[in-house]
């Protein structure tokens, strides 16, 4: 069954897609931390091994280059030529990432390390398909780009732009997912403005699960878009009325941008008077597109009431207000502000169903650990 | 528990202790609210036997105006309480290693999985009807009774098929309308055992979701209950109700539609199976009353090739036409296993009659004794898939026989012939028959220390001897193998190993226990299934090595390319690395002449000599440009030890030479050698041929040197 993963990563993003044939990860903020959920530990359990125990995912896609949005891609993942893994890259668990999706902003501007490293391995990638290499279609080389800037020096790359649907990913057609591309704009990448503020240039797509092989419209919709402001969202919403590509803007799930920060309804910094009044635009793509039982979910620090943004109070309560009561999850509080743990739904024919609560652990095993096996959960009905 | 609360209330029942539990439910994205189908808090009643924590816990549906009748994994109402189904399985064997708050964890996703459609739709397939407190079992196959029903739908209005209930084993044997299928009983010869049974459904396209495990009890609630679901049974006409009436009772199959096809069968409907008891009028006449009892039966398929196919995970395409040679311990084992898998074209030969002392490790069983090997694993092959119209047959003819039989052949029409005979008979004439299908030849050897399973390639190419043959030239670097030969040849001269098990020369059987066998017959029958399913289209052999910890250690057989050749009746089989050598050889030498002697196997009966390794020429070999004098110095020590180390499996086969300045035939001088030769081999009464090679600059020649 489909399901979707968010991590409690504070501010950044982490969010893991597994369909039946491709596992994807959208955004990493793994930090080196054990005081923190172990990110990676749990994203390894989920991804599958190939013939030699390497692991592997399917696609990294990178909304936008900032560092809470790629931190520890550089550690836990391998970014190199895939025919030089080693023995101690498999030692180290390190994940071969079979696709890489990003914008042309990582190219252009990539300030972290982590970024950096991205942006090292993007550039491997692309030389592969400047030079029509036979390995670029190699799992582990694969490269496409999302949004186009005016910039020729991509071309070669496979690419998608706003108004595109994603249906194959790494080679393999998705039967129950596709991705509908929103953003980047070509405008904001091109412009001066998008090396002043990266969050302008997210990725911003709705995700698009189908239930079964033989639906033809999806039953889960997951709407995300990175650090997106509301300008961002506002023209999202301009061009989706003028292509008729309004239901493109439907969610389930709405993951709140830039950490639940106040940019997504106004300018900021946040003034009384001045700039606390959600624009219009921002309040009406989610009462307009929600569906009946739709979540808004925050993925950062706990939201405390005080002036910090992200996450902004605020906002938070502007979402509650929006969305409804016991329909805003903030990842930083589930299942408690302690010791949160991720957030998981898997798709059904009645949209997203909730499935992290019920996680059984069972009676034998390890006394210590996010996970055990000895216990599973029982299906229903006699044999 | 986040989500759960308890009213620190307890209530017996029985010997029970029961407490209400009020479950907060995490309602889908899109759950439509107003099926009021779960409520975003539900109540559970949780009973707890005095078996506790041995026994889980189980749960009731906590409120009365809950919609059973959609709701599947519900059972029928006890004691008016309505007992959830959480369990695929053995509920008590999962609570086992689970804490009560993964049970009440298990609850809620019950809960929530029906809100969520999974509980009913599986993978937009239908949650069948739980039926409990059935009376007994009908067996009859579900998707050929949907197809049925599906074909009478479309074709005709009448709502009804009618069928024979053998009813000692209540299974369905025939169904009349069109006499289309039938479930082949052995001795379906008694007619007082046979009855009629309806099969009914409705005429509308709409189809029934109905949950509704409330059964009829009378014919008046049955009619109702069949009414419900869209099927009208008032429709029966009295003809009808006439033939049923030869009988004490009847049985009504419901088909009721469902929206979308059940979980675990290719079909639309759910089959619910009545049983209807006629009253008696005054006159002791069957009458059918509306209070007429009724009783219900569960449904139970019969084993077909098809589902044998499924359960064991193999294709159902695979189901080649085979020759068994051989149904003693071994083969019996490997049949029964291909048998269950659903492969069933099989013709069984073994001229063997079953014996007492066979029961030790025959498949085959105590009523098969004193009768023949290959009639009765026919039998049993028929008898497990009784339902089907498929007959396995049997031959106590000797392989040789069998396959010369045109006419059973062109029946037949085999595609393998697997030999378990363990016979070098057998084995050389498969080798000799250019027509027969492809062999798979499987025996276990050294007291049961390994087995060996070869598999030609089909198209002629790689023969059995090819492959066995390349199995024992492995002496030279698995000490292993050269030390299995040279016990085998040690033991030819020892007193027999095997047991006296009779009176009789022939009745001696090798000292080994069941279970070995088993493992060896388990392993070949997984590599035979994977050769048949087209997994090794070029053939090729496997050995499989019993470690002291009763394990298997399976290798596929490095098996070289041949180069073969076809003279005087003799066929020459010689490695890619000889042929490689001596040609080498021969380019080093340059423009003088050189060669070598050839080492091999020689068989007569097969007239066969293969050729697996070459000794260079000798130190005191003269090489001229046009002729060459072969040395001897340390040949016969290099022999001695070929012969030695292979058990006498391998040694001298012949001699090779070049020709790097030509002629490219033997020369005058090479067949005035031959004679010599010749001469040497009469006067010393070698029966084996020398095998002659010949390289020259375009070409390699071949001679045979025989005794006529």
């Amino acid at each position: 069954m489909s399901k979707i993963k968010f991590y409690p990563v504070d501010n950044g993003d982490t969010v893991l897609i597994k369909v039946p044939n491709a596992t994807i990860q959208i955004d990493a903020n793994i930090r080196d931390n054990n005081d923190c959920y172990d990110v990676m530990n749990d994203i390894l359990n989920e991804l599958s091994t190939d013939n030699k125990g390497r692991y592997h995912l399917d696609l990294f896609m990178l909304t936008h280059p900032d560092e809470d949005h790629c931190r520890g891609v550089d550690d836990n993942y391998y970014l190199g030529d895939p025919d030089n893994y080693s023995d101690s890259d498999q030692e180290n668990d390190l994940v071969i990432i079979d696709e890489l999706m990003v914008t042309p902003m990582l190219f252009t501007d990539a300030t972290s390390s982590s970024a950096k490293a991205l942006k090292k391995e993007a550039n491997r990638r692309r030389n592969l398909y400047d030079d029509n290499s036979p390995a670029k279609d190699k799992a582990g080389n694969r490269l496409v780009i999302i949004g186009y800037d005016g910039n020729k020096r991509y071309d070669k790359v496979p690419s998608y732009i706003p108004g595109d649907t994603i249906k194959e990913i790494n080679g393999k057609k998705l039967s129950l997912l596709e991705f509908f591309v929103h953003s980047p704009f070509k405008d904001s990448l091109v412009e001066g403005r998008a090396e002043a503020d990266k969050n302008v240039t997210s990725i911003v797509m709705q995700a698009r699960f189908m239930y079964l092989n033989s639906d033809t419209q999806p039953s889960a919709l997951y709407l995300f878009g990175g650090d997106a402001d509301h300008y961002i969202w506002e023209e999202i919403q301009n061009q989706s009325n003028t292509h008729n590509n309004d239901k493109k803007l439907d969610f389930d799930i709405f993951m709140a941008p830039h950490h639940c920060s106040w940019t997504y309804f106004n300018d900021v910094p946040y003034k009384k008077g001045v700039t606390d009044t959600p624009v219009d635009s921002s309040k009406n793509l989610i009462t307009k597109h929600k569906t009946s039982g739709a979540v808004i979910i925050a993925s950062s620090k706990q939201i405390k009431d005080d002036d910090d943004n992200p996450p902004h109070y605020p906002a938070k309560e502007e979402y509650i207000k929006l969305i409804g009561s016991g329909k805003f999850i903030s990842l930083a509080e589930e299942p408690d502000s302690k010791n949160p743990k991720p957030v998981i739904y898997e798709v059904t024919s009645s949209g997203f169903q909730r499935k992290d609560k019920n996680q059984q652990s069972g009676s034998t095993g390890a006394a210590i650990g996010s996970s055990g096996t000895s216990g599973r959960k029982s299906s229903y009905g006699s044999k | 528990m986040n989500g759960v609360s308890f009213d620190n209330k307890y209530y017996k029942y029985k010997s029970s202790i029961v407490i209400r539990l009020a479950l907060s439910i995490e309602l889908p994205t899109r759950y439509d609210a107003s099926t009021t189908l779960v409520n975003p808090n539900e109540s559970v009643f949780v009973e707890f036997s005095p078996e506790y924590p041995d026994r889980a816990p189980r749960a009731y549906i906590g409120r009365n105006d809950f919609d059973f009748a959609r709701t599947p994994h519900i059972y029928c109402e006890r004691d008016g309480l309505r007992p959830i189904c959480l369990f695929r399985g053995d509920g008590d064997e999962w609570f086992a290693n689970m804490e009560i708050e993964d049970f009440v964890k298990h609850i809620r996703s019950w809960y929530e999985d029906l809100a969520s459609g999974v509980n009913i739709e599986d993978g937009g397939q239908f949650e069948p009807l739980r039926l409990e407190g059935y009376t007994g079992t009908l067996s009859y196959d579900y998707e050929q009774l949907s197809s049925e029903i599906e074909k009478a739908a479309d074709n005709q209005k009448n709502f009804l098929l009618q069928f024979f209930v053998r009813w000692s084993e209540k299974k369905i044997i025939r169904l009349t309308s069109r006499n289309t299928w039938l479930l082949k009983t052995s001795g379906f010869d008694n007619e007082k055992n046979i009855q009629f049974g309806l099969v009914c459904w409705g005429q509308s396209k709409e189809s029934c979701d109905l949950y509704d495990t409330r059964f009829p009890r009378t014919y008046s609630e049955l009619i109702e209950y069949s009414s419900r679901h869209g099927v009208e049974l008032e429709d029966v006409n009295d003809n009808d109700l006439e033939l049923l009436k030869g009988h004490a009772s009847f049985v009504v199959i419901l088909a009721i539609k469902r929206s979308h096809k059940l979980i675990g069968v290719n079909s639309f409907y759910q089959f619910v199976n009545f049983e209807v008891l006629f009253d008696t009028d005054v006159d002791g006449k069957r009458i059918l009353t509306p209070s007429s009892k009724v009783v219900f039966h569960k449904h139970e398929s019969p084993f077909t090739t098809n589902k044998a196919h499924e359960i064991s995970n193999l294709d159902p395409e695979i189901n080649p036409s085979l020759i068994i040679a051989g149904c003693g311990a071994l083969g019996s084992k490997v049949a029964l296993h291909l048998v269950r898998s659903g492969i069933t074209n099989i013709l069984f030969s073994d001229p063997d009659i079953m014996s007492e002392h066979n029961l030790s490790r025959h498949a085959l069983l105590f009523n098969s004794v004193s009768h023949f090997k290959s009639d009765e694993m026919k039998k049993i092959t028929n008898l497990i898939y009784y339902h089907e119209n498929m007959e396995a047959v049997s031959s106590v003819k000797e392989i040789k026989k069998i396959l010369e039989d045109a006419e059973l052949i062109k029946k037949l029409a085999p595609e393998y012939i697997l030999d378990f005979t363990a016979s070098k008979v057998v084995f050389n004439q498969l080798i000799n028959n250019k027509n027969k299908p492809t062999a798979i030849s499987a025996a276990i050897f050294d007291n049961g220390k390994f087995g060996l399973l070869l598999s030609e390639d089909g198209n002629g190419g790689l023969r059995l001897d090819d492959i066995l043959v390349s199995f024992y030239a492995q002496y030279k670097t698995d000490s292993y193998i050269s030390n299995y030969l040279m016990s085998e040849k040690a033991q030819a001269n020892e007193p027999s190993s095997l047991l006296n098990v009779g009176l009789g020369c022939n009745s001696e059987t090798f000292i080994l226990a069941d279970d070995v066998i088993s493992l060896f017959a388990s392993s070949m029958s997984m590599t035979i299934k994977k050769i048949l399913s087209g997994n090794y289209p070029d053939g090729g052999g496997w050995m499989y090595r019993l470690r002291e910890d009763g394990s298997l250690q399976i290798q596929k057989i490095d098996v070289p390319q041949f180069y073969c050749y076809e003279l005087d009746n003799w066929k020459v089989r010689i490695t890619d690395k000889v042929i490689n050598d001596i040609i080498d050889q021969t380019e080093a030498s340059g423009d003088s002449e050189t060669g070598g002697y050839l080492i091999g196997q020689c068989n007569l009966k097969t007239k066969t000599i293969h050729v697996i390794d070459n000794i260079e020429a000798p130190e005191d070999t003269i090489h001229r440009d046009d002729y060459l004098i072969l040395g001897k110095s340390g040949l016969r020590k290099k022999l001695s030890q070929i012969e030695r180390r292979s058990g006498s499996t391998f040694g001298y086969v012949g001699e090779w030479h070049s020709h790097p300045n030509g002629p490219e035939s033997f020369s005058v001088v090479d067949y005035r050698e031959f004679e010599k030769k010749a001469q040497e081999m009469a006067a010393f009464g070698i029966t084996k041929p020398i095998l002659e090679v010949l390289v020259t600059p375009v070409d390699i020649k071949y001679a045979i040197l025989a005794l006529s």
